[in-house]
């Protein structure tokens, strides 16, 4: 089923606007990488040097970041792992895969993360989503609320009780339920205005299943699957 | 405008400062396995590392991770391709080299057997047999999926029909993707370079001594670039000195017709061409010295013989020196803790790590165990 072009296109601009101030909001200093490496990828040549920097260039690459981004092989199992989807058993995946596979990141260093890299993400977490979706054990597993809900109106599938069971086995699912309990809120919360958006105050079954595809693009390509 | 919320959240949760066992059990699944751990209807790895940690075993929580598939058909395979290629990329494909290597860490084989052991992990079940002149059978098996830690079956490297004999084998060293990569073409000094980058750290900037002897330079070193011998004296002779007094150790590999071929008491002509000063050193056979063992290198912490013949006793030495110690401690604590050891705690982290390698008879998982126990769950705390 084809989804709203106009939301599809809302979705990836936020999408990837969120990709740009998640990633660089890990005290991430811009241009590190281009005076040397600071820290996650694997020069194996660095030498501790008891001299003061000199430069705004040093001064940032000394900044330690202890966090870090999955490499395109990291990315793809951890995908298919949440989602319970076999990428290598899927051949229109796997197609998609070895087409952004390149623009995925190659190595763990956040630091030089790219937007280029975010959109790689989303795309290949589209996929994921589509194949999830339409594989009706695969997403019982991973929302039971949609056992009797999948082919319902959105009035009906995403009524205030399913919404929000909807809502937490997404984050279940995908963010492994390891968040404090003011994210869980903000999560619970932002997550309920992603719903509404994708219905539009349509009462649809086709708008049942967007906001499905939606959510679950959203989250999967979200900070808390891609991040080391 | 509700979208700003989303930006938020997106932003929170990325950012969020991860603490506690559970937390701490989540990241430490993720950096090793490369992957979340996920609850199946037989297992909850999450449960179980949680428990783990807070019982104070954290070791037991890691080796839960460690015996993830993906550890290393992705974590693992991921680190060790940059050591394969000139590139130092892990944008390459499976190969001899990088399976031994993770057979090694698999099997607990003391890793010093990686630069000297008659030892090549194949891949069972790949769909192409094992080769000496193409890759095919470990690409096969990387396209495939292989189950890398269920599928690494060891071998003797000098068994493999049309190997190299006993004597000339050197664990990853002798392998073909080393061949490929380090001894095609040139003068065989690419693959000492690069072994020194890769297992002690340092490349020849960092070792560059001009006090060395220069009696081991080769013939094909002008003496006078440029014209001004003091450009040889004062750059050339820091790197040469050293790595071409090593050199010899390659004298019988090069590769040729796909393959790393081994020629017995014959010195492979690409060492002794291009003369530029007659007078230089002449390869007459696979001795070597470590003419690096005195002066400003031997903060290497060289240990028994610097001086011998063939690879097989070079790669001996580099694995007993302190340095070999402390660059796998430092490259493990880079892939784990995702940062340089900068600071004195890390530092001291890294020194304290090598020492307990090195207690550990060389145990390469046990070293990525203790450090992601070190820099995860202790740092969690």
């Amino acid at each position: 089923m084809k989804m709203n072009n106009k939301i599809v296109v809302k979705i990836v601009a936020i999408l990837l606007l969120v990709g740009l101030i998640g990633t660089f909001t890990h005290c991430v200093p811009k241009m590190a990488k281009e005076v040397g490496n600071g820290g996650g990828s694997s020069t194996s040549t660095y030498e501790p040097t008891d001299a003061e920097p000199t430069d705004e260039g040093q001064i940032i690459n000394q900044l330690q970041v202890t966090t870090g981004v999955k490499n395109h092989e990291q990315i793809l199992h951890t995908m298919a792992a949440v989602t319970g989807v076999n990428a290598f058993a899927n051949g229109t995946l796997m197609g998609v895969y070895r087409q952004v596979e390149s623009s995925l990141p190659t190595d763990n260093d956040i630091k030089v993360y790219t937007a280029t890299q975010q959109v790689a993400v989303t795309k290949l977490a589209a996929e994921f989503c589509v194949a999830l979706a339409a594989n009706q054990s695969l997403r019982n597993n991973v929302w039971p609320v949609m056992i009797a809900n999948y082919n319902q109106a959105s009035g009906v599938a995403f009524n205030a009780l399913n919404e929000a069971l909807f809502i937490d086995q997404t984050i279940n699912a995908f963010w492994g339920g390891v968040l404090s309990a003011e994210e869980l809120t903000t999560a619970r919360a932002e997550l309920g205005i992603l719903v509404d958006e994708l219905i539009n105050n349509e009462n649809t079954t086709v708008a049942t299943q967007r906001t499905v595809r939606g959510v679950c693009m959203a989250a999967l390509s979200s900070a808390y699957v891609t991040l080391l | 405008m509700k979208k700003h919320h989303l930006l938020l959240l997106v932003t929170f949760v990325s950012s969020s400062v991860l603490a506690g066992p559970k937390e701490a059990a989540w990241k430490l699944h993720n950096r090793l396995a490369g992957v979340p751990p996920i609850k199946t209807a037989t297992a909850d790895p999450l449960k179980q590392m949680e428990d783990l940690i807070r019982a104070g075993n954290p070791e037991a929580a890691a080796a839960v991770a460690t015996s993830h598939p993906n550890f290393y058909n992705v974590v693992l395979k991921n680190w060790v391709k940059p050591w394969t290629n000139r590139e130092q990329t892990s944008r390459d494909d499976l190969n001899d080299y990088v399976a031994t290597v993770l057979g090694v860490i698999r099997d607990e084989v003391p890793f010093t057997e990686v630069l000297s052991g008659d030892i090549l992990y194949t891949v069972n079940g790949s769909p192409t047999a094992y080769s000496f002149t193409n890759n095919t059978h470990y690409f096969e098996a990387e396209r495939s999926n292989s189950n890398l830690m269920v599928n690494l079956t060891r071998q003797n490297q000098s068994a493999m029909v049309g190997g190299l004999p006993a004597n000339a084998v050197s664990g990853v060293l002798t392998t073909r993707a080393a061949g490929a990569a380090f001894y095609s073409a040139g003068t065989n000094r690419r693959v000492n370079r690069f072994n020194f980058m890769n297992y002690l750290c340092h490349d020849y900037e960092a070792l560059h001594d001009v006090n060395v002897p220069d009696v081991r330079v080769r013939r094909d070193v002008e003496r006078n670039p440029g014209g001004d011998s003091r450009t040889y004296k004062n750059k050339c002779v820091g790197c040469h000195a050293g790595q071409d007094a090593l050199g010899g150790a390659y004298a019988y590999y090069d590769f040729v017709g796909g393959r790393l071929v081994y020629t017995p008491n014959i010195v492979v002509a690409k060492m002794n061409h291009n003369v530029y000063y007659s007078a230089g050193f002449q390869t007459v056979d696979d001795n070597w010295v470590n003419m690096w063992a005195s002066g400003l290198n031997a903060k290497l912490g060289w240990r028994g013989a610097t001086s011998g013949t063939g690879v097989k006793a070079l790669g001996q030495m580099l694995a007993r020196s302190s340095a070999f110690s402390t660059c796998m401690a430092k490259k493990v604590f880079q892939l784990v803790c995702l940062k340089d050891p900068i600071n004195t705690d890390d530092v001291a982290m890294v020194t304290d790590l090598a020492a307990q390698f090195e207690q550990d008879n060389y145990n390469m998982k046990k070293l990525i165990v203790n450090t992601s126990v070190g820099c995860i769950v202790n740092e969690d705390e």
